[in-house]
C-alpha cells in the first residue's frame, strides 16, 4: 500500500505528507495520521487497532504538526469516485437502504465499465483503481499524476462532465431531436450492450405490466408513438414466464430506436417499422441513461480533501473486505466470493499450521498469499507496476 | 517590483496633487509594447511620477467602471461589443490601444490598480471582474493576431489538421457547441489539454477524447480567460502580501485608497431605480443636460475639488432633484473633494451637510432643490464664488465668453445678454437650452423657471420623448418680471441647522 501512495517519489517528499485517518468502534476519528515510512505505518496500525483506515489527501506539511502551520492546506490527491446503492433507491424495484441482492448489483458493473470507459477514453486517464466498498458500493481512485493534481475546480469539472442525473430522478438528456454530445452516445453504447443491463430490465421488472411500463413510456414526447408502442406492448401476453414478455417489450423498443440494433437487424434482411420521428428520437437513450447511468455522489469527488475508505478495509457490518476489482471481468465478479474476515481467519490459522517456518516476519507476508485474499493482492500489484512504470 | 516613484512633492500632501508638469513616461523596453493585446504577466520597470501615477489609475478605472455600466445596459457579449464604440474618446483610446504609448499607459495603469484593489476580497473579486470583461472585449477584436498571441504566451494548443477534423466529423459536430455540418470546415480547430480550461469539460460543451479538448477557433476565448483570470487571481494575492511589507502610507496608500473610493462605491451603489444618476454619469449629464448655473458650479468643483457653502447647497440640491441619491452624492463629492484633503476630513466636515439635504440628519426633513427665483434673490455670489444664476450675476462681458465657449454664436449671446439686461432671466435661460438643444426660437414652449425643469425638458428632448418644436404654436411670452412662486422660499432653513462657513473655505 505504501508502495502505491508513494508514487516513487522520496518519502519527505510525498508519503509523510499523507493524511491516514484512523476509524474506531464508536465512530471516533482519529485525523491527521502521517507516517514516515511503512514500519512506522504497521506498527501504529497493530497499536491502535482502528477498525477501518481512510486515506486524505498530501498535504504542505505533514499532518501530524497540522496546528503548527497556519497555511496547511491539501496540495494532491488521487481523483476519487463513490457510487452506492442507495443513490439508486428511487429505480430500485427489489430492494432499498441498505439492502443489496443480486439483482440490484448489477447496477454496480455497469456503472464500472461506463465511467471505466469514460475516464479511459475520454479523459485518458490510465492508472485506475477500482474497490468494492464491501457492502454495496464500488469506488475508484485515479492515481494519474494530472489526476492528482487537480484543484478543486477541475475535480468539479470532471465530475460534472461525468453526471447525467440531476436533482431526485431527472435526466440531462434531450429527448428531443437535438444532436446528442459524444459523451452521452458513448455512454449509451456501452450500457445498452451489456448483458447486465438486459438482465436488469427484465429482473427489476419494468416492462411487466403497464402500471410498470407507463411512466417509462411518459419519456417519450410524441403521443402518438406512444400510444403505438401501448398496443404493442399489450398486444404481448404469451403465457411464457414473465421474464419472455419484458424482454420481448423491450426488443420492440430495441428495434424501434436504437439506431446499432437496427442497422444489423436490416443487414440481416428483417424488415422493420421506420425510424421514430424526430420528436422523441432520443427516448430510448433517456430510458436507458436514467435508469442505468451511474450516480454519482459529486460531493466525493469534488473536494480534495474528502477521506475516503483505504482499499482493504474490513467493512464493519458484512464483513467483507475491501477487495480490488478488474473492471473488465467485474459482470463476473461475485459478492458471495468476496474475503470475508471470518473466512480469512480460518484460512489464515490453516496455513500457520501447515507451516513449519521459524521466521516470523516472512511467515506474515505469505500468509496471506495462501488465502482468498491473493488474487485481490494480485490485482492490487499489477495496478501499482503499472504506475510505477509510467 | 516597481521601478523607483519620483518624490516631486514636500512633505504636505497636498503638494502631491498640484499641478506640476508631467514627465513623459520614459521609454526602456522596446518590444514589450509591439503587440497589442498583454496578458500582464510581469509588471512595467517604468518611472512613473505621483501626478501620473493617480492619473493613470483614475482613467483605467474609468475605462472599467464604463464598460461594467455597458454591460448593464447590453447584457450579451455580442452587444457588449457592438457598442463598444459608444465610450468616449478618452476611454476608447485605452481601451483599442492602437500605439505604443496607450499601450504603456494600459501596462502601468493595469499594475496601478491591481495595487488599489488587491486589499479585500470583494475589491479583488470586482476589479478581476472587470479586468476579464476588459479583456474578453479585446481579445475578440484581434483580427488576426489571436494566433500571435497563444503563441506567445504558451498556450498549449495544437492545430487540428483538415483530415483529422474530417474524420471526426460526427463525433464534433454534435458534441461542439455552434458547429454544424454545414460549417465545421471553415472553422480551424484545435486540441488543448482538458486542465486548460475546466469550464468546457463542466459544460460539456465541446468535443473531448483521451484527455484532449476539441476547440474551434470560437472557443478559444475560454482558454485565454481562464489562465487571465488565474494569473490575476495568484498575482493579486502576491501583491497584497508585498503591500505589507512596503512603506507606503505616506504617499501611495492615500491615493489607492481613493480609486478603490470611486471603483467600489459605484458598483455598490448602483440602484435598482434605474434613474439613479451615478457620479460616472455626471460629467456626460453636464454637458447636455445642465442649466448654465449648474454647469458653472460642476466646472469649478472639477478644477478646484471644492466648493463652498452655497454652491455646495445649489448643486447637491440640484443633483438630488435629477436623481441622485444620497450614496452616489457622497460617493461625487467625496471623490472630488478628496483630492485636496483627506477622506476623514471630508466625512467630519462636509459629509453631514450632504446627508441633511436628503433628510437624514437634524430636522430628518429632505430639502427642495432650489428654483430659479430662490437662486436668483437669495444669497448673491461674491467675486470668488460659482452659485447664483449667471443671467443674473455674472459680469455681462464675462458670461458672453462663457457663451461662446459654449457653442452659443455671437448673435445668440448676445440676444441672451439683452435678455439679462432687461431682467428677463428666464427668457434667457431658455434661449441657451433651445440653442443647445438645436431648436428652433420659442421651440420649448416653456419658459424654464427651475433647475430641475430645465434638466427634465433637456431629458425629454433628448430621449425623444419630446418634439424639438412643441412651443412653436404658442405665442412667444411678453416680458415678465421673475416670478414669484407660491412656494415662498425657506431662507429661513439651511443657515441655522449646520453652518460650517465657519469651516474653512479655501
Amino acid at each position: 500500500m505504501f508502495e502505491w501512495l508513494s508514487y516513487g517519489l522520496k518519502p519527505q517528499d510525498y508519503i509523510f505528507r499523507r493524511e491516514f485517518a484512523f476509524i474506531f468502534e464508536d465512530d471516533a476519528y482519529l485525523r491527521y495520521q502521517s507516517f514516515k515510512n511503512e514500519h512506522e505505518f504497521r506498527t501504529q496500525l497493530s497499536k491502535s487497532q482502528p477498525f477501518k483506515i481512510d486515506i486524505g489527501a498530501v498535504f504542505n506539511h505533514e499532518p501530524r504538526d497540522h496546528k503548527k502551520f497556519t497555511d496547511f492546506r491539501a496540495q494532491e490527491r488521487e481523483l476519487v469516485f463513490d457510487i452506492d446503492l442507495t443513490d439508486y433507491d428511487i429505480i430500485r424495484n427489489c430492494c432499498e437502504g441498505a439492502n443489496m441482492c443480486s439483482k440490484c448489483w448489477r447496477w454496480i458493473p455497469i456503472a464500472v465499465k461506463v465511467l471505466d470507459f469514460l475516464l479511459r477514453e475520454h479523459f485518458g486517464f490510465k492508472h485506475l483503481l477500482w474497490v468494492f466498498s464491501g457492502r454495496r458500493g464500488i469506488h475508484c481512485w485515479v492515481s494519474d499524476e494530472v489526476a492528482r493534481k487537480l484543484n478543486n475546480e477541475g475535480r468539479m469539472a470532471v465530475a460534472e462532465y461525468l453526471s447525467l442525473i440531476s436533482g431526485e430522478n431527472k435526466i440531462g438528456v434531450g429527448r428531443k431531436n437535438e444532436p446528442l454530445h459524444a459523451m452521452i452516445e458513448d455512454a449509451y453504447d456501452t450500457i445498452v450492450s451489456l448483458d447486465d443491463f438486459e438482465k436488469l430490465v427484465i429482473e427489476q421488472g419494468w416492462f411487466e405490466n403497464e402500471s410498470k411500463w407507463e411512466p417509462i413510456l411518459k419519456i417519450c414526447d410524441d403521443l402518438q408513438t406512444r400510444d403505438e408502442i401501448n398496443a404493442q406492448f399489450s398486444a404481448i401476453n404469451d403465457d411464457d414466464a414473465k421474464g419472455s414478455l419484458s424482454l420481448k417489450r423491450w426488443r420492440i423498443l430495441k428495434r424501434r430506436f436504437d439506431e446499432k440494433f437496427r442497422a444489423k437487424l436490416e443487414k440481416s434482411g428483417e424488415k422493420l417499422l421506420p425510424p421514430p420521428v424526430p420528436e422523441c428520437k432520443n427516448f430510448l437513450k433517456a430510458f436507458v441513461l436514467l435508469y442505468a447511468y451511474p450516480r454519482l455522489d459529486v460531493n466525493v469527488s469534488t473536494g480534495i480533501n474528502h477521506l475516503l475508505k483505504s482499499p482493504f478495509c474490513i467493512h464493519p457490518s458484512t464483513g467483507n473486505v475491501a477487495v480490488p476489482v478488474n473492471p473488465k471481468t467485474i459482470e463476473r465478479f461475485k459478492i458471495s466470493d468476496v474475503p470475508r474476515v471470518d473466512k480469512l481467519v480460518t484460512e489464515l490459522k490453516k496455513v500457520v499450521k501447515s507451516s513449519e517456518d521459524t521466521d516470523k516476519e516472512n511467515r506474515k507476508i505469505l500468509y496471506y498469499k495462501h488465502t482468498s485474499l491473493n488474487h485481490y493482492i494480485e490485482l492490487f500489484e499489477a495496478f501499482v507496476k503499472n504506475l510505477r512504470e509510467d | 517590483m516597481f521601478g523607483d516613484f519620483q518624490n516631486k512633492s514636500s512633505r504636505r500632501d497636498n503638494q502631491f496633487l498640484t499641478q506640476k508638469a508631467r514627465q513623459s513616461i520614459s521609454v526602456k523596453n522596446q518590444d514589450i509594447y509591439e503587440h497589442k493585446l498583454s496578458l500582464y504577466t510581469d509588471p512595467p520597470n517604468e518611472t512613473v511620477s505621483l501626478l501620473d501615477f493617480r492619473d493613470l489609475g483614475s482613467l483605467r478605472l474609468d475605462l472599467l467602471r464604463k464598460i461594467e455600466g455597458l454591460r448593464e445596459k447590453y447584457p450579451t457579449f455580442k452587444e457588449l461589443q457592438e457598442n463598444i464604440k459608444t465610450l468616449d474618446s478618452g476611454s476608447a483610446k485605452l481601451f483599442h490601444l492602437l500605439d505604443e504609448e496607450t499601450r504603456k499607459q494600459d501596462h502601468i495603469s493595469h499594475f496601478i490598480l491591481r495595487l488599489a484593489f488587491c486589499q479585500s476580497p470583494e475589491q479583488t473579486k470586482w476589479f478581476i471582474q472587470q479586468e476579464l470583461d476588459l479583456f474578453k472585449l479585446r481579445f475578440e477584436s484581434l483580427k488576426h493576431d489571436k494566433i500571435e498571441f497563444l503563441r506567445r504566451y504558451n498556450f498549449n494548443l495544437t492545430f487540428v489538421s483538415e483530415n483529422e477534423k474530417e474524420s471526426l466529423r460526427s463525433r464534433l459536430v454534435p458534441s461542439n457547441v455552434g458547429i454544424s455540418h454545414g460549417n465545421l470546415q471553415t472553422k480551424a480547430f484545435f486540441k488543448v489539454y482538458f486542465t486548460e480550461a475546466f469550464d468546457l469539460v463542466r459544460h460539456r460543451k465541446v468535443y473531448l477524447n483521451r484527455g484532449y479538448l476539441y476547440i474551434s477557433q470560437d472557443e478559444l476565448i475560454a482558454i485565454v480567460s481562464a489562465r487571465f483570470r488565474l494569473n490575476m487571481a495568484t498575482g493579486m494575492a502576491r501583491e497584497f502580501k508585498h503591500l505589507g511589507f512596503i512603506q507606503e502610507e505616506e504617499r501611495l496608500l492615500p491615493l489607492l485608497k481613493a480609486l478603490t473610493h470611486r471603483g467600489y462605491s459605484n458598483k455598490e451603489y448602483k440602484a435598482q431605480n434605474s434613474q439613479d444618476v451615478t457620479p460616472d454619469m455626471v460629467e456626460g449629464l453636464a454637458n447636455t443636460s445642465f442649466p448654465l448655473c449648474m454647469r458653472q458650479i460642476h466646472s469649478r468643483l472639477r478644477t478646484d475639488h471644492h466648493l463652498r457653502h452655497f454652491a455646495r447647497r445649489q448643486y447637491g440640491l440640484f443633483l438630488k432633484g435629477i436623481g441622485m441619491s444620497l450614496e452616489s452624492s457622497l460617493a461625487f463629492f467625496r471623490d472630488e473633494f478628496t483630492k485636496q484633503m483627506d477622506a476623514d476630513k471630508f466625512n467630519k466636515q462636509y459629509a453631514y451637510n450632504i446627508r441633511h439635504h436628503y433628510g437624514k440628519e437634524g430636522r430628518q426633513v429632505e430639502s427642495q432643490p432650489f428654483d430659479c427665483a430662490k437662486i436668483i434673490l437669495t444669497n448673491p455670489p461674491a467675486a470668488q464664488d460659482c452659485h447664483g444664476c449667471p443671467y443674473r450675476h455674472s459680469d455681462p462681458d464675462v458670461l458672453a465668453q462663457k457663451l461662446e465657449r459654449l457653442g452659443i454664436n455671437k448673435e445668440q449671446a448676445s440676444q441672451m445678454l439683452q435678455l439679462s439686461k432687461n431682467n428677463q432671466y428666464d427668457k434667457a435661460c431658455t434661449r441657451f437650452f433651445e440653442y443647445t438643444h438645436r431648436m428652433p426660437e420659442g421651440g420649448l414652449g416653456h419658459v424654464i423657471t427651475h433647475p430641475n425643469q430645465y434638466f427634465d425638458l433637456s431629458r425629454q428632448v433628448l430621449e425623444g420623448k419630446r418634439a424639438k418644436d412643441a412651443g412653436c404654436s404658442q405665442q412667444v411670452t411678453v416680458i415678465k418680471k421673475p416670478e414669484t412662486t407660491s412656494e415662498q422660499p425657506e431662507i429661513n432653513e439651511e443657515e441655522d441647522d449646520f453652518n460650517d462657513d465657519t469651516v474653512m473655505d479655501i
